[in-house]
């Protein structure tokens, strides 16, 4: 489907995310309350997500507590830098979120363009993340700490400190990948919603950015950074200090 | 800077700072301490991104219901679970070598 594309079947002449003021789906009551639904609905797939990120979680919590030294000893083996460096680089891409959504607030066609520009800058911020991921996996890989018959941390003589620097190395791997799948999603979307922008729907008045779309991107979006908010000291910043 | 974005860029800013606080104070040795300082500014992280990107503080009430409802039910699993997990006793796990698991009832006695 072009990103033009009718988004209802009943609403044929609405290109997408931008229906006439006051037009809804004939199953709702009103526009505004065609508006909630898609929040909620939006709150509600977050929050099932929490419960698809917390077995891994609690497995994490579970390691730590049966595994305290090797997790730290693992965790010292993480990119401590390029992780900080990654935390600032999504959290200043949720801050680009957040105002596309603000900027698809306004009326007319700068600020459709100006809404475009923010989610391109978002989506780039995102892939900077996932190149720096990558440079950390390849460097994990380089140094034998990918789970498996391959895995040989360096030094690590103690068989039960390497199984349980293992099991964090394993749920390293599970956690943030999962969450760099999450991440792709969120760039597509971002990217998929600026190019629907930048096309304003032909015929009759711009009537502007189709703010709703751009604040349910962001809030995806949003869940995505708390995750990593979550994931960072968990994964980069244990025994630091030193045994 | 424009009256309606300020307090996205402050937000944004505390984000930073609060980051820098948390990648900072790992590197001092406090023992459980430093776990405790992590987890508690990443909660008050996801709170500001929560409150003021996702809107959570001026939300529909039913909005801030259905987040919250995902964290209970994650709690509560957490809680379920851990009275299992997190009192069990430390049993063997299939990675370790033979040599340090604990020798089986009747093994090792043999002529």
């Amino acid at each position: 489907m072009s990103p033009s594309g009718p988004l209802h079947p009943d609403t044929p002449t609405s290109p997408i995310g931008t229906p006439g003021k006051g037009h809804h789906a004939e199953q709702f009551g009103s526009r505004e309350q065609q508006v909630f639904a898609r929040s909620f609905g939006m709150w509600v797939f977050i929050a099932s997500e929490f419960l698809f990120f917390g077995p891994l979680l609690f497995a994490y919590f579970y390691l730590r507590l049966h595994f305290p030294e090797a997790c730290a000893a693992a965790s010292r083996h993480t990119d401590f830098l390029a992780g900080t460096v990654n935390t600032a680089v999504l959290l200043t891409s949720s801050l680009l979120a957040a105002l596309a959504g603000h900027a698809a607030e306004a009326e007319g066609a700068g600020a459709r363009r100006r809404a475009a520009r923010l989610l391109v800058a978002t989506a780039a911020l995102g892939l900077v993340f996932l190149a720096l991921k990558g440079y950390e996996y390849h460097g994990e890989f380089a140094e034998h700490l990918f789970p498996g018959a391959g895995f040989r941390p360096e030094g690590v003589l103690d068989d039960r400190l390497r199984g349980g620097m293992e099991l964090f190395f394993l749920l390293y791997f599970l956690m943030t990948g999962l969450h760099a799948l999450h991440l792709s999603v969120g760039i597509g979307a971002c990217l998929w919603l600026a190019a629907g922008l930048r096309h304003p729907p032909e015929g009759g008045a711009d009537p502007g950015p189709d703010k709703e779309a751009v604040e349910l991107a962001g809030l995806y979006w949003h869940f995505v950074d708390v995750v990593w908010v979550f994931l960072y000291p968990l994964l980069y910043l244990v025994g630091r200090a030193g045994a | 800077m424009e009256r309606a974005i300020r307090p996205l860029i402050l937000t944004w800013l505390a984000l930073l700072v609060l980051l820098a606080l948390t990648a900072g104070a790992a590197w001092l040795r406090l023992g459980w301490v430093n776990t405790a300082i992590g987890l508690a500014v990443a909660l008050v992280k996801a709170l500001l991104v929560a409150l003021v990107f996702m809107r959570l503080r001026r939300a529909h009430g039913l909005l801030r219901l259905a987040a919250l409802a995902g964290v209970a039910t994650l709690a509560l699993l957490f809680i379920l679970s851990g009275t299992d997990y997190a009192t069990r006793t430390d049993v063997p796990a299939p990675f370790q070598q033979p040599s340090t698991v604990m020798p089986r009832l009747g093994e090792g006695h043999g002529p």
